[in-house]
């Protein structure tokens, strides 16, 4: 990992407001290329914001943000997005979502359609693909969210509670079609969730955020690839442990 | 039997009423001013439906503009339309182009007021994802928020309909010489209630269709929204 460049990274981030109040305060860090981290925190911590401001849909108070050693000033092309809610259209077919940020650069062509349709497959939900999103369940919705982030091949995914809203089998099954996803492409992912077990599972490393601050940064030494038995074992639950006492230590501080 | 001590003056028959009504479209009577209204009611409707919405629609992608203007916005419809009658008679004189004028004035509200409710109402994680995209404005416009608000705008437009009709009838009582309203105030003077009655069925049946045509209308547009055509 070390030896790889740098990704995704901030320094000293913060974040105003327009009532004023404090959304970050102060936010490094550096992600390698094909990183995979999680952000975790209570709700209102200032995850959303942090992922809004590296995203570029946000402009920092003061700080600077890069991403593949550009300077972000405004959304990126380089950044594939995925909302806390799937946000599809719901007047377009399952496909025609996820072709998405391809039409509205230009015309699709054959082989992104081929693309959209392999992404879908990776996904699980090909079959699905001529649906509209009022006809899918919120998992299948979700599936067609991720395919659209990675239509246009993004090298960088930002991820704010993707999978929050879902029961916890479908839950899993959508971390490991994400895990997949991303191990196949090479991408950074930045994946914000309050789920400990989630982040776990899913990261190289944790990122503890308590008022608009990153106060902890736990390491997951687990090996690759990873599977849904992991989360039985011990060595993860003590990773989970670690990762929760940071949080209550981080509520402490504040 | 409690209605039989009731002077036909007051409340005429029904089977007279029916009478009145089949001799005037058989003879050809209540055509022409059916005509007039229903030309009336389309041209004012579709008039205020157009500068509504682009108003609207000008008014939500300039949120500064639309406060600055809101308050004149707000003040031009709380004047009961109707009282202006009068002014536009002097303006326009009596007839369609005064008629026509008023019930424009009643559409454009609800078209204006949908539009910029539809348009500024898209959830923002959606508008998010259009910014992420790279998208122009003009494209979020047409391709996010025009269908996002199509149901919000198109019942403002089902509101106008019912609305243009009441305009069109309302604004011949006053400026009218002829239509089915300006014939309401004919019959008035002539003391022919049964008329009055029959111009109440004619009045009611042809809002009924104009209602039908643009939930017909309305729902086409939804569906080739869904077939990609937006
Ligand atoms: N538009 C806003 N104006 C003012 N404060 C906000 C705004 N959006 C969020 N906040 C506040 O900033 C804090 C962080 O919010 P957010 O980043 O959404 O937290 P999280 O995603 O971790 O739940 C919260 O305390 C929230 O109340
Ligand atoms: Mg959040």
């Amino acid at each position: 990992m070390q030896t790889n460049p740098t990704s995704i990274s901030l320094s000293k981030v913060s974040y105003t407001f327009s009532n004023g109040s404090k959304g970050l305060l102060g936010i490094d860090f550096n992600i390698p290329k094909g990183g995979f981290y999680c952000l975790v925190g209570r709700s209102g911590c200032g995850k959303t914001t942090c992922l809004k401001v590296a995203a570029g849909l946000l402009a920092p108070s003061s700080g600077s943000i890069k991403i593949s050693d550009t300077p972000v000033d405004g959304p990126s092309s380089d950044v594939g997005f995925v909302f806390q809610t799937p946000s599809l259209l719901e007047w377009l077919t399952v496909i025609d979502n996820v072709l998405l940020p391809i039409s509205l650069k230009g015309s699709v062509n054959k082989s992104d359609e081929k693309f959209a349709l392999e992404l879908l497959e990776l996904a699980g939900i090909k079959h699905l693909a001529q649906r509209y999103p009022e006809q899918l369940s919120g998992g299948q919705q979700s599936r067609a969210a991720l395919a659209r982030s990675l239509v246009t091949s993004p090298p960088v995914l930002m991820m704010d509670e993707p999978f929050a809203a879902l029961d916890a089998l479908t839950r899993e099954d959508l971390q490991d079609v994400l895990i997949n996803l991303v191990e196949a492409s090479g991408t950074t992912v930045i994946f914000v969730t309050h789920d400990i077990g989630e982040a776990a599972y899913l990261g190289d490393k944790i990122l503890v955020m308590e008022g608009g601050l990153i106060t902890h940064e736990v390491e997951i030494d687990l090996p690759r690839p990873r599977a849904s038995d992991l989360r039985y074992e011990a060595h993860f639950s003590k990773l989970c442990r670690k990762v929760r006492s940071a949080m209550l230590l981080g509520a402490g501080q504040c | 039997m409690l209605l039989s001590g009731v002077s036909p003056l007051v409340l005429p028959a029904p089977s007279a009423v029916t009478e009145t009504l089949w001799d005037g479209l058989v003879s050809g009577a209540l055509w022409q001013h059916l005509w007039v209204t229903g030309a009336e009611t389309l041209l004012g409707f579709a008039l205020g439906c157009v500068i509504g919405f682009l108003i609207g629609a000008i008014l939500a992608e300039m949120p500064r503009l639309r406060r600055l203007l809101w308050p004149y916005v707000l003040a031009s419809q709380v004047v009961p339309k109707l009282a202006l009658g009068p002014i536009f008679i002097i303006w326009f004189g009596f007839g369609m182009t005064s008629t026509v004028i008023i019930t424009a004035l009643i559409c454009f509200f609800p078209l204006l007021e949908n539009t910029i409710t539809g348009l500024s109402n898209v959830p923002q994680e959606k508008r998010d994802l259009f910014r992420m995209l790279g998208a122009t404005r003009l494209q979020t416009l047409l391709r996010l928020k025009l269908p996002t608000s199509m149901p919000v705008i198109l019942a403002g437009i089902r509101v106008a309909i019912v609305l243009a009709l009441v305009g069109a009838v309302v604004g011949e009582f006053i400026a009218g010489s002829k239509g089915l309203g300006a014939s309401i105030i004919a019959a008035q003077g002539m003391m022919d209630t049964t008329l009055i009655f029959a111009l109440f069925i004619l009045i009611t049946l042809m809002g009924l269709f104009f209602y039908q045509i643009i939930v017909v209308i309305e729902r086409r547009i939804l569906q080739s929204r869904q077939k990609g055509t937006f």
